[in-house]
C-alpha cells in the first residue's frame, strides 16, 4: 500500500492526501516531527521535507507538486482528454495555489497587524485572482466536477474556513465566486477525511494562540479587498 | 511561433528559454520591466509568460517547462512513472532555489547574506548527494534536471568570475556538473546579449558580495 510520511498540519500533504482521497486510492500515513525529524525519514527524503510518498513498489518519491503528478499519471486522471495547453494551463493555476500555502501559514502565523496585513494581501491578491477565473457557470473551478486545481487549492479554502469558524476574519471578503467555491470543494468531505482527527485542535494551536488572528482583537479586513495590483 | 515576455534578470526565464534552447525550438522574446502593466497578461503577475503558436498564454516557469517538455523530442526521457515525478521533484527543487540564490547575491549586509547562504547552500548539499554517477544529472543526456539548475550554475559562475566567491567550492561533483552544463553554450544563448552587464549592476553595486 502507498504510504505517505507527513506532518500533521501541513498543507503540502493535504494536498497529496487529498489526491489521493478524490480517487479513493488507499493509503497509509505516517505522522513524525518536525522539530525531531528521525534518521530513517533523514535518510528516505532527498530534501529533508514533508511530504514523502513511498509507492507500492518501494520507490520514494518527493516535492509535492512531482507526487502529484506521478498519482494523476500511475492511476486514473481525474480527467481525459485534456490539451497540453490546458494541461499547462491547469498546472500554473494549481501551483498558484501551492505556492500560496506557505503565505498562508505565514499570515496566520503574524504575531503583530502590520505584518499580517503584509502577509495577508499577498494571500489575498492570490484569491482575487482567482475570483476573476471562476465563473457561475460551474460549480468547481473548470465544470461541475473535482479536478486537480480544487485540489491544490483545497488546503488554503479549507484553513480559511477554520479561521472563520473560530475568529470571524475571512481572507474571501469581497470574493462571492471564491466563497462559493469554497463552499462545494469543502461539501465534498474530502478535507475533513484528509487530515487527522485532532487536525483543528492542532491548527487552533498552531495559528490561532499568541498570533495576531488569535487575540480576538478585531481583526480589519483589509483594505486591498477584492482588488488586486496589476504587476507582479 | 512560441514568445517568451519576462525582464532579462529573471532566472525562470532563463530557465523557460534554456528548454527552448536545448529542444532547439525556435523563439521570440520582449523584454519588459516589472512596472510595465504587460504582466496585466499575467494571472499570477509575474514573468515569464509564454504565448503558444495558438495564443495560448501560459504562465509559472515550471508549468510551462513541463508543457515544453511534453512537446518536444531531444530530451532525456524517463523509464518508469516513478522516475518522470522524481525528475519533476528535482527539477523543482532546482527553480525553488532561484529565489534563496537571488536574496543571497542581494544581500547588503554580512549578517544577511550568511543567512541568506545558509538557506541557498542546504540544496546544494542535496544534490551534491545525488550526483556523480552520470555526465548530466540523470544519465548520458541532459534532462529538465539539468536545465532547472542551469540558471542556478551560471550565476554561480558569473559571481565567481567577478568577485571570485565560489558558491560551488565545496561541493566538488555540482562543480563538475557545472563545467558540464557550461560547455553546453547554452546558458550565453537563452539569455540578452548585454546579461552580464544587467546581472552585476543588478547584483554587484551595492552588495555585500561587491564590496
Amino acid at each position: 500500500m502507498i504510504k505517505i510520511v507527513s506532518y500533521k498540519i501541513c498543507p503540502f500533504v493535504q494536498r497529496v492526501t487529498a489526491a489521493l482521497e478524490a480517487k479513493n486510492i488507499p493509503f497509509e500515513i505516517e505522522y513524525i516531527s518536525l522539530k525531531d525529524k528521525p534518521q530513517w525519514f533523514l535518510d528516505k527524503s532527498p530534501n529533508g521535507q514533508v511530504p514523502i510518498m513511498v509507492t507500492e513498489s518501494g520507490t520514494t518519491l518527493f516535492e509535492s507538486d512531482a507526487i502529484i503528478e506521478y498519482i494523476e499519471d500511475e492511476y486514473d486522471a481525474l480527467e481525459n482528454d485534456v490539451t497540453n495547453e490546458q494541461r499547462a494551463l491547469d498546472r500554473a493555476w494549481s501551483y498558484l495555489g501551492s505556492k500560496n500555502y506557505l503565505v498562508q501559514c505565514g499570515t496566520m502565523s503574524s504575531s503583530d497587524k502590520e505584518t499580517f496585513t503584509e502577509r495577508s494581501d499577498k494571500l489575498i491578491t492570490a484569491f482575487a485572482k482567482m475570483e476573476k477565473q471562476l465563473t457561475n457557470d460551474s460549480t468547481f473551478y473548470k465544470s461541475n466536477a473535482l479536478s486537480n486545481v480544487d485540489i491544490a487549492w483545497l488546503p488554503l479554502l479549507h484553513r480559511a474556513d477554520i479561521v472563520k469558524k473560530h475568529t470571524g476574519y475571512d481572507f474571501l471578503c469581497g470574493l462571492p465566486k471564491t466563497q462559493a467555491w469554497q463552499e462545494t470543494v469543502l461539501a465534498t468531505g474530502i478535507a475533513e477525511k484528509t487530515v487527522s482527527e485532532d487536525f483543528e485542535q492542532l491548527f487552533k494551536d498552531f495559528y490561532l494562540t499568541n498570533t495576531y488572528l488569535g487575540e480576538g482583537k478585531d481583526v480589519q479586513q483589509s483594505e486591498g479587498c477584492g482588488t488586486s495590483s496589476c504587476c507582479g | 511561433m512560441i514568445k517568451v515576455i519576462s525582464c532579462k534578470i529573471c532566472p525562470f526565464f532563463q530557465y523557460v528559454t534554456a528548454m527552448l534552447e536545448a529542444t532547439n525550438t525556435p523563439y521570440e522574446v520582449e523584454y519588459a520591466d516589472f512596472d510595465n502593466c504587460l504582466f496585466e497578461l499575467s494571472p499570477n503577475g509575474k514573468a515569464p509568460i509564454l504565448i503558444t503558436d495558438n495564443k495560448a498564454i501560459l504562465f509559472d516557469a515550471d508549468a510551462i517547462v513541463n508543457y515544453l517538455d511534453s512537446l518536444y523530442e531531444g530530451q532525456y526521457k524517463p523509464n518508469t512513472k516513478e522516475e518522470s515525478s522524481l525528475i519533476e521533484a528535482w527539477a523543482n527543487y532546482g527553480s525553488k532555489n532561484y529565489v534563496p540564490q537571488c536574496s543571497t547575491m542581494r544581500s547588503e549586509s554580512e549578517a544577511e547574506y550568511q543567512s541568506n547562504l545558509a538557506i541557498f547552500s542546504k540544496s546544494l548539499i542535496n544534490v551534491e548527494r545525488k550526483l556523480g554517477e552520470y555526465t548530466y544529472f540523470n544519465g548520458e543526456q541532459l534532462s529538465r534536471v539539468d536545465i532547472a539548475w542551469l540558471p542556478i550554475l551560471y550565476r554561480s559562475h558569473l559571481i565567481e568570475k567577478h568577485t571570485k566567491v565560489d558558491f560551488l567550492a565545496q561541493y566538488p561533483k555540482v562543480k563538475a556538473w557545472q563545467k558540464v552544463i557550461l560547455s553546453l553554450g547554452i546558458a550565453e544563448k537563452s539569455v540578452s546579449s548585454d546579461f552580464e552587464q544587467v546581472f552585476t549592476d543588478f547584483y554587484l553595486s551595492t552588495s555585500y558580495l561587491a564590496k
